[in-house]
């Protein structure tokens, strides 16, 4: 199925508009593979159609899905493994030392996709530091989808889904089975606040974060608005925060203050001192 | 690194062996529990074993039991790879000495995310 | 019914695409296994707080292409030993992964596999639920057969 460069550029202004996010030329095959299961679970024949149910704006919530499946990607519990053996090894222990005075900790996960991330550092929090059961945790978790903010709320899965990268007997601690779902207990829920930001605009009133996960957004702005978000997380970052991005991202040629620690493979950066 | 896939499907035996030889595992296999013991009694020993739940002779549970009882086996980690599903079983499974769980139907991805786990090197 | 239909349609299109990386739908025409080609049936039993069949039948030119997947080879180079291997496995996923809907304890037989044109038909037992897919061009079904005992309490 071909795109037409109309209707391309229909749908990369209308993701610009809704997310920032850049679709440059060239991304044609992207929007096409992304679009095909919209087409399918919509019943529409082509893009064509599609773009031009969009145009006349006929049916509403179609532009959030086409939104939702050009900017949400594939996820799984523990993706990418290092980030987690890094922030409960090294990070969660600097924190418990440098707040034991506060006791508090605020973790902010700044795309919070279907909840696998979010839904892994609060197992780790809870599973691996006890001593953090009486300290007032502030954990926020945002996305620019309001369909997937639904799904973290719900905190069901898939089979096919638990069975990535879940270790078992996390399963077993902080899951139940609902049906032919699988649904993380109220506990582990309770913990996460789920919140819509757009990350792209101003940044609502944050309390000061402690860790902050952005990993693998920024690839999809272009280099001003990567600026421009890196501005925003500087200031609501605590001059010894943590700040996650995705092992092939860089805050390199972007924005100077930043420096990369050395924790292999976890792409996690401080300000610098 | 050496594997021992014990199923009773040929099929789901290619298929996982496949998996772990491209990732540069050597792979035996075993077609139900008691084949499999024979197996690690005749062979040198085993970094992990993935082991199907329903299968005849001795099935994968009680496999998992005898493998546990050995402290020659202390170093193997064992999967379950079973269309077993429900959380009392799971439960079992772990409690017996299984290392991690995959419910079938499973795709590659998710075997060697699970490996990745249990800290075996996932590599081609 | 339609609840335990969703539900094998959900079962049903994660294993045919993990396993074989084939998409089903689920489709309105029920299969009916016909003259010109042979049809196989999957089945597993499953005994304990409730018992009964699933079974997965097909037209034997879907049988072959599973195994051809399965075993990475050819669908003209497929034993039917083979294909008995495959289809018995995607029979076990499949009832495997629906008696966790039902109360426990349960538990699943190894699956059997038989070349039949008629529908499948398991002494003492009603069909509760019958699903039919098309993969490709090529239909199958899903049944659920549940076992009446003869004091009706089921």
């Amino acid at each position: 199925m071909a795109i037409s460069t109309g209707d391309f550029d229909f749908i990369r202004k209308l993701v610009l508009e809704r997310s920032a996010i850049v679709l440059e030329p060239g991304k044609e095959y992207l929007v096409e593979s992304r679009m095909l299961p919209l087409l399918h679970k919509e019943g529409l024949e082509s893009i064509e159609i599609l773009v031009g149910k969009l145009r006349g704006g006929t049916k509403n919530g179609l532009a959030d899905l086409v939104v939702d499946a050009l900017t949400t990607n594939e996820t799984s519990f523990f993706r990418d493994i290092k980030p987690f053996e890094a922030l409960k090894g090294h990070i969660i222990p600097d924190i418990i030392e440098k707040n034991k005075t506060t006791r508090e900790l605020t973790i902010w996960c700044g795309a919070s996709s279907s909840g696998q991330e979010p839904f892994t550092i609060a197992m780790i929090l809870r599973n691996d530091f006890p001593q953090l059961l009486n300290w007032k945790i502030n954990f926020i978790s945002s996305d620019i989808s309001r369909e997937m903010l639904q799904r973290c709320r719900a905190g069901k899965y898939s089979q096919l889904e638990v069975n990535r990268g879940l270790p078992a007997m996390l399963l077993v601690k902080f899951f139940e089975r609902v049906g032919t779902d699988w649904k993380v207990k109220d506990d582990l829920l309770k913990m996460i606040q789920f919140r819509e930001i757009n990350l792209a605009e101003p940044f609502p009133v944050l309390p000061k974060v402690d860790v902050l996960f952005l990993r693998n957004v920024l690839i999809y702005f272009d280099v001003e608005m990567k600026r421009s978000v890196l501005g925003k997380i500087k200031r609501v970052l605590k001059p010894e925060g943590y700040l996650f991005l995705g092992a092939a991202e860089t805050t390199m040629n972007i924005d100077a203050s930043f420096e990369r620690l050395p924790l292999p493979q976890s792409g996690c950066y401080q300000l610098k001192g | 690194m050496r594997a021992l896939v014990v199923d009773d499907s040929k099929a789901i035996r290619r298929i996982l062996s496949q998996m772990l030889s491209s990732i540069g595992f050597e792979v035996s296999e075993a077609a139900h529990g008691k084949e499999a013991v024979e197996v690690l009694a005749a062979s040198d020993p085993f970094d992990l074993g993935l082991i199907d739940w329903n299968m005849p002779e001795m099935n994968g549970f009680e496999l998992v039991c005898e493998i546990r009882k050995n402290s020659k086996y202390d170093n193997m980690r064992l999967m379950m790879v079973t269309t077993e599903t429900e959380m009392s079983q799971v439960v079992k499974a772990l409690e017996a000495g299984a290392n991690e769980y995959v419910m079938k139907p499973f795709t590659k991805e998710m075997i060697y995310e699970k490996l990745s786990l249990m800290g075996l090197p996932v590599s081609p | 019914m339609e609840h335990l239909e969703n539900d094998i349609s959900q079962y049903t299109e994660a294993i045919w695409k993990s396993v074989l990386g084939l998409d089903v739908v689920k489709s309105d025409k029920v299969y009916q296994p016909d003259n010109l080609e042979n049809a196989l049936a999957g089945c597993v039993h499953i005994t304990g707080e409730w018992q009964g069949t699933v079974t997965l039948h097909c037209p034997s030119s879907l049988a072959k292409k599973v195994a051809s997947i399965m075993f990475d080879v050819p669908e003209d180079d497929t034993q039917m030993q083979d294909i008995q291997d495959a289809l018995g496995e995607l029979a076990n996923m499949t009832g495997g992964n629906l008696k966790a809907l039902f109360p426990e304890p349960c538990y699943l037989s190894l699956p059997t596999v038989a070349v039949t044109n008629f529908d499948l038909r398991v002494p003492g037992s009603e069909l509760v639920c019958l699903a039919s897919f098309k993969c490709g061009n090529k239909p199958f079904s899903i049944s659920i057969l549940k076992k009446v005992s003869k004091n009706g309490s089921g």
